[in-house]
């Protein structure tokens, strides 16, 4: 019997760019469930058209909630895998069956997606920086030897998403499946995915100013915990 | 008595007595802490000198330095009580905001035509 994969994309006023992801994974062939975070814009309708499943927040929660949201879903719709994917074009379809791989041989219970480990990413130099400062720290944090960090192209056995419970609604969400993958105990394996930024991508991305608001947000979540 | 003295004496004695009327009316720890703080503040502006005793009884020299640390740790205490009630009402939000997407989520019908979402019965 074939696997029932689902595809959880977050999505925030991600209109303009939504309707081109959903064409390249439409090949794939696998559910696609469509998190709309609240946006202002014509998301919703964006990825009712291309024949997803559609979920919308009805205020905006963060990236964390909506993946939350998504998972929790595709978990009641019965899926055996679970892939995140982002909705601003960055991830690529074509490393889909390099991060379903480990999971469907029963090798991992998650794959996380390392940008660093493909030559074909083109990560601008001062969030290279940055994004190795993050992994030292999350190294440091959680004891999870990660090769990249806050990537969100990642996949999961139904058992590690069943697991996985994230409590951070924004941006810290990352560092906290970590935690959790330690906690539980989850095999995971890293997996080389490419990123390509744009001008575009850079623009409504994640500012390397927010990392501070980030690491914040985690450190304050574990003292709340 | 300066006239310093004398309005923030009233304004804290009023702020004690209904401190202590909510007190006796909730029962709240909050509101006899509140009681205390406020009664506490009466007698240090009335006898400048009290804040000087309590001090130096734990080694501090002036009264003004004591009271300032104090308020910081109260203000800290304070901030924090607030932030994790606050995380937690998020927790809520975000909760009520994920069931009700999933309660009203839609897939297209399977005319890829459609432009339209029907309910998803989970």
């Amino acid at each position: 019997m074939q696997p029932r994969i689902f595809i959880v994309i977050p999505a925030f006023n991600e209109a303009r760019r939504l309707g081109t992801v959903l064409d390249s994974l439409a090949p794939c062939g696998h559910r696609i469930v469509v998190v709309d975070d609240g946006s202002a814009d014509r998301t919703a309708d964006v990825a009712r058209r291309h024949g997803c499943y559609v979920l919308r927040h009805t205020s905006n929660r963060g990236q964390g909630a909506a993946l939350q949201t998504g998972i929790t879903f595709a978990l009641r719709e019965g899926a055996d895998v679970v892939v995140t994917f982002d909705a601003d074009g960055q991830h690529h379809p074509s490393d889909l069956p390099a991060l379903l791989a480990p999971i469907l041989s029963r090798r991992a219970d998650v794959t996380l997606g390392n940008r660093f480990l493909s030559t074909q990413s083109n990560v601008p130099p001062l969030r290279r920086v940055v994004l190795q400062v993050a992994r030292w720290f999350t190294r440091a944090a959680s004891g999870v030897r990660v090769g990249d960090c806050h990537n969100g192209y990642r996949a999961f056995s139904r058992r590690a998403a069943e697991t996985v419970a994230l409590k951070q609604d924004r941006m810290a969400h990352a560092s906290e499946l970590y935690d959790q993958i330690r906690a539980a105990r989850l095999t995971f394996e890293e997996v080389p995915v490419t990123i390509r930024y744009t001008a575009d991508t850079l623009a409504k991305g994640q500012k390397l100013s927010n990392s501070f608001s980030v690491l914040f947000q985690y450190l304050y979540g574990k003292i709340a915990q | 008595m300066t006239t310093f003295q004398t309005v923030f004496i009233a304004v804290c004695a009023i702020q004690a007595v209904l401190a202590l009327r909510r007190f006796i009316k909730t029962r709240q720890v909050t509101a006899l802490a509140f009681l205390a703080a406020w009664t506490g503040a009466v007698f240090a502006i009335a006898n400048p000198d009290l804040s000087t005793i309590a001090a130096n009884s734990v080694g501090i020299g002036r009264g003004v330095d004591f009271v300032t640390y104090s308020v910081l740790v109260i203000f800290l205490w304070g901030h924090y009580q607030h932030y994790l009630r606050y995380k937690r009402v998020e927790n809520e939000v975000t909760l009520l905001v994920r069931e009700l997407a999933i309660a009203h989520a839609t897939r297209p019908l399977p005319d890829s035509d459609t432009r339209t979402g029907s309910p998803v019965t989970t």
